[in-house]
């Protein structure tokens, strides 16, 4: 009995989802949907944005492919993030692994923090990600923004 | 505190806090290779009662347990982006613990196709692929993407060997053509034709010693198709991104291998088919799938009718009928991001014996009810659990119940 009770401790603590608090400090802020400066694209709408994170769209206007770049694990940001386009991590992952497995998309490129996605924005022709408005630098594109009144 | 705890503690700890590879980053030039696996250990128990009739006077009963682990399939993937509008990818699968030297298992080259982006809506590919029919085929030996372990009957690997996928959907393709175009705000409307080669069993098979004279005379090498109906498909469809609907009706056309007798599923030893040679079959697939706040649910239906007027020519075979119908419907909820529970209901109903055996056994029908459910470890890890309970419906030769408790471990690398 003691040792059931033990592994079910384990198992609920290692089951809960806990938000990073890295990004906790980004919770009452704008979202701003963001490219490199040099992508000639206009403002786009959530369904445009769902398109793109769903892997319906796959490429920009000019043809080259877009990059999607998304955080790791279910920050504050992310969890807003795909709330804003009715989808959770786990749905839109299951998305992510059918259009990996069956050839159709390679997946997002995975980042650590906010940094690391300005980054990812920035160096990587093609990128789409999201930051917290205040993060949004003078050598990016805001396509979209999501208000913090969710 | 006992070593085995300890263990069990390190075990849960790795296991949630190993680092996500599968979504790293990746460049688009790179070869990307990657892959999953399963394992999983099983416990099963069949009870099956023939009663004395015709066919076997004598009657008896089976009765069997047995426990056993499997590395259930391993997939490897291969996926380079040549350029921003072709893709070359590789598959290569081993399923059943697959080892040559036992040998057990089986390994195979399922995929291996080359795509071109034609324009922004439509989609070639070209090479040895998985075709687009009902929501699962394309997808069929994905593992992960399914909440459960053992998949329904007509998906399901280890059930190969007595029941025969192709009866009921095309294995396999050679070209296709597929696009997708938004109709309407947020809905896209999908398609996909191809063509492909007839069912596996006309393949020739040089080394098994089954060809006869013609066809052993006629044959260039293993594997190549002996006849020249080939198959020809398709899959129309509209989804909504949105709210995640997604519909489809599918159909295929090609040639039923009759050539040879054949055993019904059940292994009656007594009761088979003789040959009745090819017979043109149509395939009819139609699927639903969406979610609703925490519920997921796809359903799939799939029909083969068959050209019977060319057989019923004969007088022994004037009541032969060949159809067979299966259904299958799942429902997932997510407890949370994490926790989920399933439970998934399947028939199928197969007439082919029915005019050498009167209300035979497949023609009464197999159900399955399976419930279950998984824990995401972590974004790579899932484990799995599922009760799977199989019987026939009442028919006068044959009661058979069969259980089946699974757990596996599913990862993605």
């Amino acid at each position: 009995m003691k040792t059931f009770s033990l592994f079910c401790f384990v198992f609920i603590l290692t089951s809960v989802t806990e938000p990073s608090l890295l990004e906790a400090q980004y919770s009452e802020e704008s979202i701003s949907i963001v490219v490199h400066e040099s992508i000639e694209t206009d403002a786009i709408n959530i369904a445009q944005l769902k398109a793109f994170y769903t892997l319906n769209t796959l490429n920009w206007k000019d043809g080259n492919r877009i990059r999607l770049a998304d955080y790791k694990g279910d920050n504050y940001l992310r969890i807003r993030f795909y709330s804003k386009l009715d989808l959770t991590p786990s749905k839109i992952k299951k998305i992510w692994l059918r259009a990996q497995f069956t050839g159709k998309s390679i997946p997002p490129n995975v980042v650590n923090s906010v940094a690391e996605m300005i980054e990812a924005v920035t160096d990587l022709p093609g990128t789409i990600g999201y930051v917290p408005t205040s993060r949004v630098s003078p050598d990016m594109r805001i396509l979209f923004e999501i208000s913090n009144d969710l | 505190m006992s070593n085995r705890i300890v263990g069990l503690i390190l075990l849960l700890t790795i296991l949630t806090q190993v680092n996500n590879n599968a979504f790293s980053q990746v460049n688009d030039d790179d070869l990307y290779i990657f892959g999953f696996s399963q394992i999983i250990f099983n416990h099963r128990q069949l009870d099956s009662n023939i009663y004395p009739n015709t066919l076997f006077p004598a009657g008896y009963s089976i009765s069997s347990k047995t426990s056993t682990f499997a590395l259930h399939q391993v997939n490897l993937f291969f996926q380079k982006s040549i350029n921003n509008k072709t893709t070359f990818f590789l598959n290569f699968e081993a399923s059943g613990s697959y080892s040559s030297r036992l040998p057990s298992g089986e390994f195979e080259i399922p995929e291996g196709w080359i795509s071109f982006k034609l324009n922004e809506n439509l989609l070639l590919k070209t090479g040895l692929l998985l075709p687009k029919f009902n929501n699962l085929t394309e997808i069929k030996n994905r593992l992960p993407l399914f909440p459960y372990i053992i998949r329904p009957i007509v998906y399901e690997t280890l059930f190969s060997n007595i029941f025969k996928p192709e009866d009921y959907k095309p294995q396999n393709a050679y070209v296709q053509l597929s696009g997708s175009n938004n109709v309407f705000k947020n809905y896209i409307f999908d398609y996909a034709f191809y063509i492909g080669n007839a069912e596996n069993s006309f393949l020739s098979s040089i080394r098994s010693n089954e060809l006869g004279a013609e066809e052993e005379n006629t044959t260039l090498y293993r594997g190549e198709n002996l006849n020249t109906a080939l198959l020809f498909g398709g899959r129309i469809g509209i989804e909504n991104f949105i709210s995640t609907k997604k519909m489809g009706v599918s159909f295929t056309f090609d040639e039923d291998n009759k050539t040879k007798t054949e055993n019904s599923v059940f292994r009656l030893p007594q009761l088979t088919t003789p040959v009745l040679g090819e017979v043109a079959r149509y395939r009819l697939g139609v699927d639903l799938s969406f979610t609703i706040k925490n519920f997921s649910f796809e359903s799939e239906y799939m029909g083969a009718f068959h050209d019977h007027s060319k057989i019923r020519k004969k007088e022994a075979f004037r009541t032969a009928k060949l159809n067979k119908y299966f259904f299958y419907g799942n429902l997932t909820y997510d407890f949370s991001e994490k926790l989920y529970a399933f439970g998934y209901y399947s028939t199928n109903k197969d007439y082919t014996y029915e005019f050498v055996a009167p209300n035979s056994p497949s023609r009464a029908g197999i159900n399955i009810i399976s419930l279950g459910g998984g824990w995401r470890i972590n974004e790579v890890t899932a484990f799995k659990l599922q009760l799977l309970r199989s019987s026939l419906n009442k028919n006068e030769y044959l009661e058979y119940n069969f259980n089946m408790l699974t757990v596996g471990i599913s990862t993605i690398f």
